[in-house]
């Protein structure tokens, strides 16, 4: 569903992608805690892959990869595949919806999706019986989250980009094909820059 | 038109994944599928943990070069007040090891169980855990070492927190400061029993459901009650009371308890699991 257009090498990038940022995630960044939160680079990666994908590759990203990092959360099985399956998907619509993709919406998206995904899985985990989430730390896990989005943006659109994720339309639309491919390194070259 | 066909498409695809989440989130609540999720939890942890375990010794000297560059001040006037302790503890260690000598002679002449005859699991931490909103610890010890879920775990210095989820190699600790952990306790050696819940990271634990009329000072340390029933065996030093305040009725007492200081901090490098499982 979705990955049809993304060739079998680009598929296993992609989870090649995913299993290096989750070691990476718990071996480093879950250890760079700062007043008691710490970056995530996973959110990080659903946005940059809806960004650059598309609403349904977002989604689809965010829900494999929310099941995968649901592996590893004592909060109930799902809840971070469900946030951020909406959080994949909201950041390929921001990408249709703006008609020329410049640095700044791409780092809004980004890091500003990476909060608001955030804040989202607090509010649903409180939904569901955490109400303890909703606490003075969510505001400094909001922040931290999303300076390390800063940091951590640039490099998962980049690392996306050489995976192949771009949006379908960019490739199935033929005289663009190129050009399509060529946007998505620029967006990716311009952020990082 | 081939547009709107493709956001259908992409509508369905979200409606669909967002009913699978549901889906997923439901079965897990109702606790159905009979162990299945925590079954492919336990399976993605056994996969991802050697390659974790050989990128955080690759990595580890990285960190601390940064942490220990970043934080050097603090650093070595930490290592200045280590030392001080150090000499302090080995003294009174030696005291204590004579004195728990005697207790356990006593303690088996009676029949009665004591909780420093229990058998220990040492374990590393590996991690603070993955959730930015549950105060958890990775450890290195898991249930081919014969740690279970529900097992105490101790730091040097105190109560740490129990197991929630172990896998072949690896722990998950929730800490007592966490707001979802409560521990029965006993303060002072006989005094007042009361309920112990964690209020946040770097927060004092409150303990409720404390009757009235009993004096408490501070620095009254606080332990484990092991009533029948309990989450913990009894005995285990909680922490150590540092505020009281009478409830307006003066049937009830407030008491706040400052948590051994691993548990406080929520970092801790070595931890032992206790050999204890809560009656079922």
């Amino acid at each position: 569903m979705g990955a049809g257009s993304l060739s079998a090498l680009g598929r296993v990038r992609l989870i090649m992608l995913a299993v290096v940022a989750l070691v990476l995630q718990r071996t480093l960044l879950d250890g760079l805690r700062l007043s008691g939160a710490h970056p995530d680079v996973m959110v990080v990666l659903v946005l940059a892959i809806g960004y650059l994908g598309g609403p349904e590759r977002g989604a689809l990203a965010g829900f494999l990869i929310g099941l995968l990092v649901d592996a590893f959360l004592p909060t109930p099985f799902g809840l971070t595949a469900l946030t951020w399956t909406l959080a994949g998907y909201g950041a390929g619509l921001v990408k249709q919806s703006v008609l020329e993709s410049s640095g700044i919406t791409t780092a809004l998206t980004v890091v500003g999706g990476s909060m608001v995904a955030t804040a989202g899985f607090a509010v649903l985990a409180a939904l569901l019986g955490q109400p303890d989430v909703l606490h003075a730390h969510l505001a400094v896990v909001l922040i931290v989250v999303g300076a390390g989005a800063v940091v951590l943006g640039p490099v998962c659109l980049w690392a996306c980009s050489w995976a192949g994720v771009r949006a379908a339309s960019e490739k199935e639309s033929q005289p663009g094909a190129a050009l399509g491919a060529a946007g998505a390194a620029r967006v990716a070259n311009r952020v990082s820059r | 038109m081939a547009v709107s066909r493709r956001s259908l498409r992409s509508r369905y695809a979200l409606v669909l994944l967002v009913l699978a989440s549901i889906t997923l989130i439901t079965l897990d609540f109702r606790g159905d599928l009979r162990g299945t999720i925590p079954r492919l939890q336990s399976a993605v942890r056994n996969v991802f943990n050697p390659i974790d375990a050989g990128v955080e010794s690759a990595l580890r000297p990285v960190g601390n070069f940064i942490e220990g560059a970043v934080r050097y001040g603090a650093v070595v006037q930490e290592n200045n007040r280590l030392r001080a302790e150090n000499g302090d503890l080995i003294r009174r260690f030696e005291e204590a090891q004579a004195a728990s000598r005697q207790v356990s002679a006593i303690l088996r002449q009676a029949h009665l169980p004591w909780v420093g005859s229990l058998a220990t699991i040492p374990a590393e931490v590996v991690s603070s855990g993955q959730s930015n909103f549950e105060l958890t610890l990775d450890i290195d010890k898991g249930t081919a070492d014969g740690v279970a879920v529900g097992m105490p775990v101790v730091s040097g210095s105190g109560l740490l927190g129990r197991v929630i989820a172990a896998s072949d190699h690896r722990s998950t600790v929730l800490l007592v400061t966490d707001p979802r952990s409560s521990v029965a306790v006993r303060i002072g050696a006989t005094g007042p029993l009361g309920l112990a819940s964690g209020e946040g990271a770097g927060k004092a634990l409150q303990v409720g459901f404390v009757a009235g009329g009993e004096h408490i000072s501070k620095g009254t340390e606080v332990f484990t009650s092991g009533m029948t029933g309990a989450l913990f065996p009894p005995d285990l030093p909680v922490g150590t009371v540092i505020a009281v305040r009478s409830a307006a009725s003066g049937l009830e007492q407030h008491v706040t308890v400052r948590p051994s200081p691993a548990a406080a901090a929520g970092e801790a490098m070595y931890v032992s699991v206790i050999e204890w499982e809560p009656a079922p």
